[in-house]
């Protein structure tokens, strides 16, 4: 971690940089995490390669450089999104990003007709090129032989042979890197497309800077895709125009399309017939046979239903005693700190506030991990593609597609990367739809809110044959999110987000073992960024918060209980404890926030909220784990119990002013149903705005999603106290 | 383009485990040209590994998933 903040402080001027790129499952972001390891910086969130991610590299003769990991495409011609970022960055498009001055490629040995295709590409865009044959293993244990050396001499570019799971290869192909990179070699490649298609790429590129002739090119080609559709929006009318006349000139629009497909796969083939021998191409796989089961109707489903409740009900039942670790370090760090502090606000601040604030938080930290490990896995090994086969059936219904299933499902951890990586999903309104529901999903932030309630309220015992009624809650709360955005999914796509049903089209990549530096990569990064959350977003919500509840100190109560202490001098020590406890309960009543929590006291009693819980969920709009660091405070200043400093105990005891209890079952259910459909998160709001590029779409998710998770409290509570659970 | 032959049928009709070579794709949306960019040309084998609503097909050695519906625009030549 240190390396990475020193990172960050060195500027990054005057360094070459070096795009990683390839077809999805090519291994690329394996081979990038091997060939950077802890140096790279992953823009603010974690996430597969939706995200720019960074890393260094040092070369023996080119020095050190930085390797820029581009979202896995098939082709230049931009099709979705996330290929269109790719593009963008190898065409010196990207705002703020610096020029790319070579390619690295990685190719998949036993796919290697179409991963050549877009290697094919690149020779023609002028950038020094390396190809890096990976997964030859594979390719070997299906009997499949090539010939590096003879496809280096073919591409005229350096063809290095790797494997980049068990880090074979790597300094070779660092080596190759180096030299291309220092000479600057750009590849002296015989295009396959037509001289008049350059001629006239080169008559637009000329008329236009910025505009090299190899873009032109792609313009010229694709026709009314992302890319071209793009670049014809930013170089303006004029661009327009002249394109349009140049394609009515050449040919009819798509022809040249499928005509560069057509030349590059006839090139391809003749380049295959001297290097690859695959005696049988049409062989049933291991990952066939798999599929057979784990792909069926209904053992394949019943399977997926099997994996995910075995994922929740390992995050409660693995991470106990982690947490248990983390509880007592804060619990021995709140005793330091109350003993070595003067009494008084700073001393409250720091254990009140701080300790028990942001200690509450982190303790989640293991069943964060947890879900970021099955995540990790899911994706590396190839079984996520299956998942959104299968589910498919069910997103259709909704408008959907199996294209939306994937970033949902990262939106299990959190919505921010599940939001970026609706970037795969071509369509415009789906995308924006997936994006509207995915903060539905629940998010790793509702974890701690669920634990904290279900640890406390709901018994913990045995239903169904060992499966435990807890981890059955925690299951139920995420079903509730899935459930809510199947209607509002069917009716955002019924009304303003109306269109066609779009073609689903997805690789199902081989099964292969998890690589274990990917899946640590994941976690380290999950983690990292829960625990930066927890030291700023969540530590100022919870000082401010603190201040609001011990602020202002009244002197008449302060007076009063002094009286009352001098009058009961040599009283039992738990006379003085209740005492202590009331004083504690009154000054808390007349503080800033209790003044505020009363006020909003009729909107949350319906819910069968005091106002306390009221405080803390309206505290926690900007993240929602918040309340947990907040009911902490309100709770340690509340009460003073100083032998159990848990939270847990605390809400267990807590008592309305006539002595009833706070919390029971329909109180707890209500703030969980509360929590899982509430938009209480600000950076997902701010991503949808960006990815959107418009606000309507972010107040849309936060009026729906606020409304309905008023309703659902209520109806949660309400039916709660009916069925007697009370 | 048009298939006069018998022998040439949309992928979406073939059974499991049916096997030949694709005689080419019609349609010029994009799940068309990106069906062509994997490879999918005329000559390349393949082969039908679920059926359903959702399909699952072999093309050279990649597999893809996609709707039956979909599928339709591929059209091959069954081995015999």
């Amino acid at each position: 971690m240190a390396m990475n903040i020193a990172d960050r402080e060195r500027p990054y001027v005057g360094r070459a940089t070096v795009a990683v790129v390839g077809n999805p499952n090519t291994g690329k972001t394996t081979l990038f995490n091997a060939l950077t390891g802890l140096s790279q910086r992953v823009g603010n969130f974690p996430g597969v390669t939706v995200e720019r991610k960074v890393g260094q590299l040092t070369l023996s003769n080119a020095g050190a450089i930085d390797l820029l990991d581009l979202p896995g495409t098939y082709s230049l011609s931009a099709k979705s999104p996330d290929e269109l970022i790719a593009v963008e960055a190898l065409m010196g498009l990207l705002k703020n990003e610096s020029a790319i001055q070579a390619v690295l490629v990685v190719l998949d040995a036993s796919n290697l007709r179409r991963s050549l295709y877009v290697v094919s590409q690149l020779l023609e865009i002028d950038l020094p090129l390396v190809v890096a044959l990976n997964m030859l293993d594979v390719a070997k244990a299906r009997g499949i032989v090539i010939d590096a050396p003879a496809l280096s001499e073919h591409l005229g570019v350096p063809v290095i042979p790797i494997q980049a799971n068990k880090r074979v290869g790597l300094d070779e192909l660092k080596e190759a890197l180096s030299r291309v990179v220092e000479k600057g070699l750009v590849p002296s490649h015989k295009s396959v497309l037509p001289q008049s298609w350059w001629a006239d790429a080169e008559q637009l590129a000329r008329k236009y800077e910025g505009v090299s002739t190899g873009l032109a090119l792609r313009v010229l080609i694709d026709n009314q895709n992302a890319f071209a559709s793009h670049v014809v929006e930013r170089f303006g009318d004029k661009f327009a125009e002249d394109l349009h006349a140049l394609r009515a000139q050449v040919n009819a629009d798509d022809a040249l399309a499928n005509r560069e497909i057509e030349l590059r796969y006839r090139r391809i083939d003749e380049v295959l017939d001297d290097v690859l021998r695959d005696p049988e191409p049409l062989r049933v796989t291991r990952s066939d046979r798999l599929d057979r089961f784990l792909t069926h109707p209904l053992w394949g489903s019943l399977t997926f239903a099997v994996i995910m409740a075995f994922v929740f009900q390992s995050i409660f039942s693995w991470a106990v005693p982690l947490m248990d670790g983390i509880d007592a370090l804060f619990g021995v760090v709140g005793g330091w700190a109350t003993g070595s502090l003067p009494e008084g606000a700073l001393q409250s601040m720091v254990v009140d506030g701080v300790i028990a604030g942001v200690g509450g938080v982190v303790i989640f930290l293991p069943q964060i991990c947890i879900l970021f490990l099955f995540i990790a896995i899911l994706e590396d090994c190839g079984y996520m593609a299956r998942a959104a086969l299968l589910m498919d059936r069910l997103l259709t219904p909704c408008g959907l597609s199996g294209k939306s299933f994937i970033p949902l499902l990262s939106s299990f951890a959190c919505a921010i990367p599940g939001v970026m990586a609706t970037r795969t999903i071509d369509d415009s309104k789906d995308r924006i739809a997936t994006m509207l529901v995915a903060p539905l999903m629940s998010c790793s932030a509702r974890l701690p809110v669920y634990a904290i309630f279900i640890g406390a309220f709901i018994p913990d015992r045995d239903v169904l044959g060992g499966i435990g009624l807890q981890g059955l809650t925690l299951f139920a709360l995420y079903c509730v999110g899935i459930l809510v955005a199947i209607p509002v999914a069917w009716i955002l796509k019924k009304t303003l987000l109306r269109g066609q049903p779009t073609p689903f089209l997805l690789e199902l990549p081989s099964y292969k073992i998890p690589d274990v530096g990917t899946v640590g990569m994941r976690i380290y990064q999950s983690g990292r960024h829960f625990i930066e959350r927890a030291g700023t977003l969540i530590l100022a919500a919870t000082i401010v918060m603190w201040a609001l509840a011990y602020f202002p100190r009244s002197e008449t109560i302060a007076a009063h209980y002094e009286a009352e202490r001098e009058r009961l001098a040599g009283a039992s020590e738990e006379v003085l404890d209740d005492l202590r406890a009331k004083e504690a309960g009154e000054m808390l009543q007349q503080s800033f926030l209790g003044r505020m929590g009363h006020a909003i006291e009729p909107i949350v009693e319906p819910l069968g909220w005091d106002w306390r819980i009221g405080m803390a969920a309206l505290a926690s709009f900007p993240a929602r784990e918040v309340i947990v660091a907040v009911l902490g405070t309100i709770y340690s200043l509340g009460e003073v119990d100083e032998e159990s400093a848990s939270l847990r105990d605390a809400l267990q005891s807590a008592t309305w002013s006539d002595g009833r209890k706070v919390f029971n079952i329909p109180v707890a259910l209500s703030i969980m149903v509360f929590f899982a459909l509430c938009a209480q998160c600000v950076s997902t709001l701010a991503v949808i705005q960006r990815e959107t590029g418009a606000w309507r779409w972010p107040v849309l998710t936060f009026v729906y999603m606020t409304v309905l998770a008023y309703i659902g409290a209520f109806v949660t509570y309400r039916l709660g106290m009916v069925l007697g659970w009370g | 383009m048009a298939y006069a032959t018998d022998a040439v049928t949309p992928l979406s009709i073939w059974s499991r485990g049916d096997e030949g070579t694709i005689e080419g794709i019609s349609g010029a949306n994009q799940l068309a040209a990106r069906l062509r960019e994997v490879g999918a040309m005329p000559g390349v084998p393949v082969r039908v590994l679920r059926v359903g609503r959702t399909v699952v097909i072999q093309v050279g050695s990649s597999r893809f998933c996609l709707r039956k519906t979909d599928a339709a625009c591929i059209k091959g030549m069954k081995a015999a």
